[in-house]
């Protein structure tokens, strides 16, 4: 409890109560921000009419920060390192009280179901790998049971959340099912566009689930080619700005079959719609990773002091990008 | 299960401070007291150490350097009594190991000029700062192979940890009167790839001035892992020998630490066959932590080190001491409570 305080006073300090960004109701970077760190403070007091009406907020499709994040993302990243830390015994104690409170929650099952599937992970172990003990992965089986009983226990009306999908996906591919494209599909036909759907059928096109990376680059070309009327070439750069993310034990991203000058269109119809300085950082980063010097400068340029380069990107910095475009010096001219 | 012998010496010198051992002015958290009342008895734990990083954490932000300076002098006499909250100052290199890779560079800079200006003479402002280019340094390299490092990222790699290096030296004097001065002087040193002999003199000498000092022995044995180029055989022959250098007063409470230190750097998963350590003696190690300082955390560790070592009778003797409160390998990767839970009971 100690630590849990702690980590509160640093990070959450006297947040409040959850409301829209702005008059308008329209929401910023900074309030996904606060969205995160309020959703891990509702869950650690219990406060689940919170964690309900957040939800429902972020339901709404429109519900989507500049740059072009859903703020339903924001439960995902409040939620993964919180539930792969918190004790078993906790977290059931907490659902449990939430139930007890309301009943009828479809919120409560959903979020049961994710968190049960994050601990299935977490008991895997070894990322890299998928034959691990067998007591690891029956653990992680029994607990994905969990998280598919919880998921049930929603009915349809959990449905109607991304979440939902997400979690769906993750169990299907983990148990290899060979109904994945297909749920998939129903995903995107329920919730276009909705980014972790993709990363997470994705994930099982790896090397480690016995894909490879071509496989991997088909199906992210599939997904910027049918996402192409709303979100233009921007999943293409989307996609593999993930793949950078996720790195466990190898660098998924360089070994990848990625282009720079697909991934730098990608980034230029991203920009065009969401001209957000978050997406001109990731642009700048790759940009630099890629050593496309002109790109890189012309991107420093117009970020200015908002330039904050180096996300998933191992020694890229604001600064190293910035030695890596100066001048060389020419040499003397000897006479 | 609730165990043995806390060595006298930590007895005597915890009473010889007791003040001092509890003073909590520095902790906002801490139990309301009265002017006159007697001081709470607290066993720190390592969620003591965290509060105090955080408390660091915000006096760094809110340029509060007096009370920087103050938690340093006090938590410095905790260290050297050797008595209860003798690793308190350890959250120096904490604080500034979680705030300063999250900081954007010119805010750093300008925390330290302020500090400066406001405290010229302070020694802890000059190990602080060569944590800072040291952070900086590793934020420009990134912590990827050396062949994923750019040009640029490698001269400015080199370009802090030569101005971290420049500092250290020229702040010997007031310097040395903290062990903060020497783990960073290890730490940069090593991040330079200085020999194995300068690294072991600047250990010997900040080992034998602060015996105590966690840091100071983690920031050695970090370039003794074969990542650096060393190997498991001289990695337990110095968590030998810091145990033996610190029995007085920790037991052989270095032994689990130091080792614990090593499994973070591990992605294996056969630690204890492909390492040279000893479950028998880790759970010494851990037992003797609990007789001195027992707390959930460390409980939590000693059932997740006895589920990766295979010791199913402890394991279980472990979990049922916790009971709702197991929570096994938060920040670790090849364990969970409930592959544990399954194991105690006999799974396989």
């Amino acid at each position: 409890m100690i630590l849990i305080a702690a980590l509160l006073s640093v990070a959450l300090i006297a947040l409040p109560m959850w409301a829209l960004a702005g008059d308008g109701g329209s929401y910023d970077r900074a309030a996904y921000s606060a969205a995160v760190g309020r959703i891990g403070q509702a869950w650690a007091m219990e406060q689940f009419d919170e964690l309900e009406r957040m939800h429902e907020d972020f339901l709404d499709p429109a519900a989507r920060t500049p740059d072009g994040t859903w703020m339903m993302e924001a439960f995902e990243v409040a939620f993964d390192p919180v539930l792969g830390s918190d004790g078993p015994a906790r977290i059931e104690k907490t659902f449990a009280a939430w139930k007890q409170k309301t009943p009828d929650s479809a919120v409560r099952p959903l979020l049961e179901a994710y968190a049960w599937q994050i601990r299935a992970w977490k008991a895997r172990g070894m990322p890299c790998s998928v034959h691990g003990p067998k007591v690891m992965l029956r653990v992680f089986d029994e607990l994905l049971f969990r998280a598919q009983s919880a998921l049930a226990e929603g009915g349809a009306r959990a449905r109607r959340s991304p979440l939902w999908y997400t979690v769906s996906l993750r169990i299907a591919g983990a148990r290899e099912s060979p109904g994945l494209d297909g749920l998939l599909a129903e995903a995107e036909a329920a919730i276009p566009g909705y980014p972790s759907l993709y990363s997470a059928r994705l994930e099982f096109l790896l090397p480690e689930w016995g894909g490879d990376y071509e496989r991997v680059d088909r199906f992210i070309r599939d997904v910027a080619a049918r996402t192409q009327g709303v979100e233009g070439k921007a999943f293409y750069a989307r996609l593999y700005v993930g793949l950078a993310r996720s790195r466990d034990c190898v660098n998924r991203f360089d070994e990848s079959s990625v282009s720079w000058p697909d991934m730098k269109a990608s980034f230029e119809d991203m920009i065009q719609r969401h001209p957000d300085p978050w997406n001109k950082n990731l642009f700048a980063t790759f940009a630099c990773r890629a050593r496309d010097l002109e790109t890189t400068r012309r991107l420093l340029g117009e970020l200015g002091t908002l330039a904050s380069l180096g996300a998933w990107s191992s020694s890229i910095s604001n600064e190293s990008c910035r030695q890596m475009i100066k001048p060389r010096s020419q040499p003397a001219v000897q006479t | 299960m609730r165990i043995l012998c806390v060595p006298i010496a930590v007895l005597l010198a915890c009473a010889s401070l007791p003040q001092l051992a509890v003073a909590q002015w520095w902790n906002p958290q801490a139990q309301w007291q009265k002017p006159g009342e007697p001081a709470p008895n607290i066993v720190y734990t390592g969620a003591h150490i965290e509060l105090a990083s955080v408390a660091i954490q915000n006096a760094l932000q809110s340029a509060d350097f007096k009370k920087l300076e103050r938690m340093h002098e006090e938590f410095l006499a905790l260290e050297q009594s050797g008595g209860n909250g003798r690793h308190l100052l350890s959250a120096f290199e904490r604080a500034f190991q979680s705030s300063f890779p999250r900081q954007d560079a010119q805010v750093l800079k300008k925390v330290f000029s302020d500090w400066n200006a406001a405290l010229p003479q302070s020694g802890l402002r000059r190990a602080a700062e060569a944590w800072m280019w040291h952070t900086l340094a590793w934020k420009a390299r990134g912590g990827g192979f050396a062949s994923e490092v750019s040009p640029e990222a490698f001269k400015l790699f080199r370009s802090h940890l030569e101005r971290a290096a420049r500092g250290l030296q020229e702040s010997q004097a007031p310097g040395k009167a903290s062990p903060l001065w020497y783990s960073a002087a290890i730490a940069v040193a090593g991040s330079l790839g200085e020999i194995p002999a300068v690294l072991d003199g600047m250990f010997d000498e900040g080992a034998k001035r602060f015996p105590r000092h966690l840091p100071i022995y983690s920031a050695r044995l970090n370039y003794l892992l074969p990542q650096w180029g060393g190997d498991y055989a001289r990695v337990d022959d110095f968590i030998r020998a810091a145990v033996r250098r610190t029995q007085g007063t920790e037991g052989t409470v270095f032994y689990k630490t130091l080792y614990a230190r090593v499994h973070e750097s591990y992605h294996g998963s056969a630690f204890f066959r492909e390492t040279k350590a000893s479950w028998r003696l880790m759970k010494h190690a851990f037992l003797d932590e609990l007789a001195q300082a027992p707390s959930d955390d460390t409980l939590n560790a000693f059932a997740a080190m006895a589920c990766i070592a295979q010791d199913r009778e402890t394991t279980a003797q472990v979990l049922a001491e916790l009971g709702t409160r197991a929570n096994l390998g938060a920040g670790m990767q090849d364990v969970s409570t409930e592959v544990c839970q399954e194991f105690a009971k006999g799974g396989r």
